[in-house]
């Protein structure tokens, strides 16, 4: 075996310690990469296989109303022979059981239905109970969903005005494949049956789909090209919404990953903290060996080998490191993977992913010599005349330049920005991680600066010898001072950052601050229920409000020109929704209280009209505005029901979309919908939780067609949801958290190491072995309080800045978890300090004498 | 090769000055020369921060003079760059250092083997058992340097000077951090090591009976040596 290759492992070895710390650091740093990389492997990797059984099809063609017999006639054309069809109504309404009624997503299917997949009981298909639903009066439904009704197969419930008995249940439907978040459970039914309900009526929310298979030769795309080309001359309101696999896929993509995103950018931060860490643990290591690197060098081996035998040596540490962090991502893995039930597939399987892994073997034996490239570049500064006699004191330390400490820095950090860039969703984003993550350390530093400049002043300035050595320490030992200020903070602040979003997000759900959420939504309201319903809540002691009409139209032209072109015109980057011409009218008097006018005045009360060939005056949501290009003064020719009228945009709304209030993109002014058919919205309050379900009981059964949703079940699952999605992130923050702790014990041994003479002088002067570890203690506690109060200042700065962002500017102080971070890190840091630096204290201090 | 009658080592006009941690430079060496033929010992004497150390470093290739030339079997070293400075030191020159620096986690016939295989040079058992032998070390070759005395540990370090079969040994104060019995005991060892292998050796000491074993003495004064 080569000498230095001997003597690199021999090292590695004896220090078992310092390799133990860093290849503990970096797999923990790892652990993180590995699992968020390989959950979103398997979600892209689902995703993909799952594809066509998702979208149940090759082709779907939606509408909010039946499609024709023509464009039936051209579809069927253009798919050519061998191609399958089925069809499918849903809508949603409440469904009676026993008691009990509920909002359900009714989806009434054909024999053909699904064109993909099917459904399954315990792996067994379904096909004769599907089948059978074209014949019988019966519905499918999930197992969940039947026991939400208490029902059992055999068993009846009422839809609308028909009754249906329930088949056999199932565990996995066709499509369900990706989430089982629902605003509604779906329940499924035989289309020859749909129309015994009676639900299908003007007004009603209906979704027309027509699902296509393809032969398999058949190019999907240039079908659906050929398809949209063929409906195109017979353009009809409502429009025909038309996708495909692909456009799912990329829809789905984006969503997923955004979240994969946002996963892997906090694993980044534990790999970003390991990163420091193992760069301060090999360049401390490093300074031990000088004197062995300069007795090489004086043996005549070259400064080149012992740069090569560094770098190897941090290479083998991060490739086990590497390994390390395989089994812990195996063992965390379904863990991991639990945190998300109900969010993804059931029965995801989420293996380790092989590029993943072959990511973080690449990361541990390249990143690893990179991160401690600054230490090992200190190689270069060993003067092996060091070693004669009168040397040693004639010579000044060497000294490493900052200058080559900063370049030899840059390939950690382009490594780490390559990292974020790969990961992240966009360029755009990775480059502001990583330079807020850059920043951050920056402003850390910054801060252990200027506090260890105050220890300076204030060892001076104190005559208590405790205290004095206390601050004097801190001061002389500001390096490795700053590295556990920076570590630390970094992580509490990730580690706080999360609580405090997530408080205010969940209480602004819960309980938006200045108002009161209505307890029920009622939907598909009837122009001529509404004074009846009005009567109805009056009887029960509860209150109706905003009763608010809705009409279907269409956006026409922009100033002059149609819409299309003005898309085109004026791309903004954010297209959600506007894909599509449709959207949902309405008006009202009085503004909610959800809504303020933040630009313009209010919309005038006096009704619109006709014949006064003056534009109505209309009112956009802020955001929606944005996104259309569009302000005060801007004209738009709306198509309502058939009749083109022209409006003009007077103020623009500020919405509080999480009050659960009626809310509409577009109010127009009063008179411009009286004469178009329309339906209502409504919400109601003052309905005590124990008489709820009695009450919607009651309305159900007087008002079979309106649909009801509980907004306190609702809100319940968001907050659910809000905090299923922290939880994963807590569990990432947690790890960050970790490496934090393992740079405190790297960091708080290697002084007691370098203290270790001093340690024996105070001993052998008389101070026991308590006052050594009261110092200690002292110190690491200060560090840590210190480094606490500036991440939670920070983090509260933080979560306001991305609650005002990101989420309409919910949010919330939460003062008791930084109190608890505070404490808790104070009390870690001390004892983990002390536990890493109790061997050295315990030794004899008669080593002075050697 | 050094040409027929040329000394082995030739030193002329040698400067060196280190920069003071204020302002200045303080001048260690100012012009001193010296020869010494092969087989020679010399003593190189002189009060602490004279500059012997400065003088071993700059033969020892560890260090570059301002100024003068430096000459070792016809290589001049003060020619060469950083790597041939490396190899000429690995392959012709033996150091024993006060402090022994041996390497503390090989054991003593490792650290012994050290020096020939970074010249990738076959390591003989037998060479290898004969050096312990001839510096009594037999039974302690599997020990590791914290395992044996200072004495061991010095008679190790010159074990490993003379692995190589040097055309020179360079010693700087070889019993400095001995006590008396033993650095006599070493300093025994070296002599007899030398004459054995036909060697020379340059001493840098303060122990007087060191140097008075030498064939030449040398004091350094002021930088000049005398």
């Amino acid at each position: 075996m080569n000498p230095l290759v001997r003597l690199g492992w021999r090292d590695l070895t004896r220090n078992r310690r310092f390799s133990l710390l860093f290849i503990v650091n970096l797999a923990l740093g790892l652990t993180g990469l590995l699992l968020t990389g390989s959950f979103s492997a398997s979600l892209d990797r689902h995703l993909a296989t799952h594809l066509k059984e998702i979208v149940t099809g090759d082709l779907i063609l939606q509408a909010t109303r039946p499609l024709t017999e023509r464009e039936l006639d051209i579809s069927r054309t253009v798919a050519g022979p061998g191609s399958r069809f089925s069809r499918q109504v849903s809508f949603y309404t409440m469904v009676r059981a026993g008691g009990v009624s509920k909002l359900a997503q009714i989806v009434a299917i054909d024999d053909a239905y699904p064109l993909y997949g099917g459904f399954r009981s315990a792996g067994h298909p379904l096909d004769q109970a599907a089948a059978e639903l074209q014949l019988e009066p019966r519905v499918l439904m999930s197992r969940e969903t039947a026991r939400s009704f208490g029902l059992a197969p055999g068993d009846t419930l009422a839809i609308g005005e028909a009754r249906f008995a329930v088949a056999p249940l199932f565990d996995h439907e066709p499509g369900g494949d990706f989430t089982s978040l629902t605003l509604a459970p779906k329940i499924y039914l035989g289309l020859p049956h749909l129309d015994r309900s009676g639900l299908i009526r003007f007004g009603s929310r209906v979704n027309y789909k027509h699902f296509i298979r393809l032969p398999d030769a058949v190019d999907g795309a240039a079908v659906a090209a050929r398809l949209a080309a063929g409906l195109e001359p017979l353009a009809k309101t409502p429009e025909i919404r038309m996708s495909t696999p692909v456009d799912v896929n990329r829809r789905m993509g984006r969503v997923i990953g955004y979240f994969n995103s946002f996963l892997s950018l906090t694993a980044m931060v534990s790999l970003a903290l390991a990163g420091l860490a193992a760069a301060y643990l090999f360049r401390e290591h490093l300074l031990t060996k000088m004197h062995e690197i300069a007795v090489l060098l004086s043996l005549g081996a070259s400064r080149r080998q012992c740069l090569l035998l560094a770098m190897a040596q941090s290479a083998l540490l991060g490739l086990i490191a590497a390994s390390a962090a395989l089994v812990l991502a195996w063992l965390l893995l379904p863990l991991f993977a639990g945190l998300f039930s109900g969010l993804v597939p059931a029965g995801l399987d989420v293996p380790l992913d092989q590029s993943t892994v072959a990511l973080a073997l690449l990361v541990g034996a390249l990143g690893s010599p990179l991160f401690c490239l600054p230490g090992v570049l200190r190689i270069l500064t060993v003067r092996p005349l060091l070693l004669l006699q009168e040397q040693a004191a004639a010579l000044p330390e060497p000294h490493q330049g900052r200058g080559r400490t900063v370049a030899a820095l840059a390939p950690a950090l382009i490594l780490l920005l390559l990292l974020t860039l790969g990961l992240s969703q966009s360029p755009l984003q990775g480059f502001v991680f990583t330079a807020g993550l850059a920043g951050l350390i920056a402003l850390f530093s910054l801060a252990a600066t200027l506090l260890f400049l105050g220890c300076r002043r204030w060892s001076a300035a104190t005559a208590h010898l405790t205290r004095r050595l206390v601050w004097r320490n801190l001061y002389r030992n500001r390096r490795a001072g700053t590295a556990v200020f920076v570590a630390l903070a970094t992580a509490l602040l990730l580690v706080n950052l999360i609580p405090q979003i997530e408080k205010g997000l969940t209480a602004e759900i819960g309980q938006p601050e200045g108002m009161e959420l209505p307890d029920l939504f009622l939907i598909d309201i009837q122009e001529e229920q509404g004074q009846p319903l009005l009567r109805f809540f009056q009887e029960e002691d509860a209150l109706l409000s905003t009763l608010s009409p809705m009409v279907q139209g269409r956006i026409v032209s922009i100033n002059g020109q149609p819409f299309a072109r003005w898309r085109q015109q004026h791309p903004t980057g954010d297209d959600r929704g506007l894909r599509r011409t449709e959207f949902n009218f309405s008006s009202r008097v009085r503004l909610d209280a959800s809504e303020t006018v933040i630009a313009g005045p209010e919309l005038p009360t006096v009704p619109w009209q006709a014949e006064a060939n003056q534009p109505f005056a209309l009112s956009l949501e802020q955001e929606f505005s944005k996104r259309l290009q569009v302000g005060i003064g801007d004209r738009m020719v709306v198509d309502i029901q058939g009749i083109e009228m022209e409006g003009r945009i007077v103020n623009l709304r500020q919405v509080r979309w999480n009050s659960f209030q009626p809310n509409f993109f577009m109010l127009v002014q009063p008179g411009v919908l009286d004469d178009a058919p329309k339906t209502y919205l409504a919400s109601v309050s003052r309905v005590e939780k124990t008489r709820k379900d009695a009450l919607v009981n009651r309305l159900t059964a007087a008002f079979p067609n309106i649909s009801v949703l509980d907004v306190t079940g609702t809100v319940g699952q968001m907050v659910q949801l809000a905090g299923r999605l922290t939880l994963s992130l807590r569990f990432l923050a947690g790890l960050a958290m970790a490496t934090g702790l393992v740079t405190v014990v790297a960091i708080a041994r290697q002084e007691a190491l370098r203290r270790e003479q001093e340690i024996n002088l105070l001993r052998v002067l008389g101070a026991g072995r308590n006052t050594i570890r009261t110092l200690l203690i002292l110190e690491f506690a200060f560090l840590a309080a210190a480094a606490a109060l500036a991440a939670l200042f920070l983090s509260t700065l933080c979560s306001f800045g991305i609650s005002w962002l990101l989420f309409d500017r919910l949010w919330q102080f939460q003062w008791q978890s930084g109190v608890v971070l505070l404490l808790a890190a104070t009390l870690a840091c001390s004892l983990t300090a002390l536990a890493a630096a109790e061997a050295v204290i315990r030794r004899t201090p008669v080593t002075l004498l050697h | 090769m050094t040409p027929h009658n040329a000394p082995l080592i030739a030193v002329a006009d040698l400067h060196k000055a280190y920069p003071l941690p204020e302002s200045g430079r303080l001048a260690v060496l100012s012009g001193a020369g010296f020869s010494l033929e092969t087989g020679a010992t010399l003593a190189v004497t002189g009060q602490s921060g004279s500059g012997k150390s400065t003088l071993i470093a700059l033969l020892a290739g560890l260090d570059r003079p301002d100024r003068g030339r430096i000459t070792i079997n016809g290589a001049e070293l003060t020619a060469m760059d950083e790597a041939g400075l490396t190899r000429f030191r690995a392959a012709h020159l033996g150091i024993v250092f006060q402090q022994f620096h041996l390497l503390p986690h090989l054991s003593a016939e490792e650290n012994i083997r050290l020096p020939l295989e970074l010249l990738a040079r076959p390591c003989e058992e037998e060479a290898i058992a004969a050096l312990l032998a001839q510096v009594g070390l037999t039974a302690r070759r599997t020990h590791l340097p914290a395992q044996l005395s200072g004495g061991e540990c010095q008679r190790v370090a010159i074990a490993r000077a003379l692995a190589v079969k040097p055309l020179l040994l360079l010693a700087d104060e070889p019993t400095g951090n001995l006590d008396v019995a033993t650095g006599r005991e070493i300093a025994d060892l070296l002599f007899a090591l030398v004459e054995r292998e036909r060697m020379s050796m340059l001493v840098v000491t303060h122990n007087q009976e060191l140097a008075e074993r030498c064939s030449q003495r040398l004091h350094l004064v002021q930088g000049l040596l005398q």
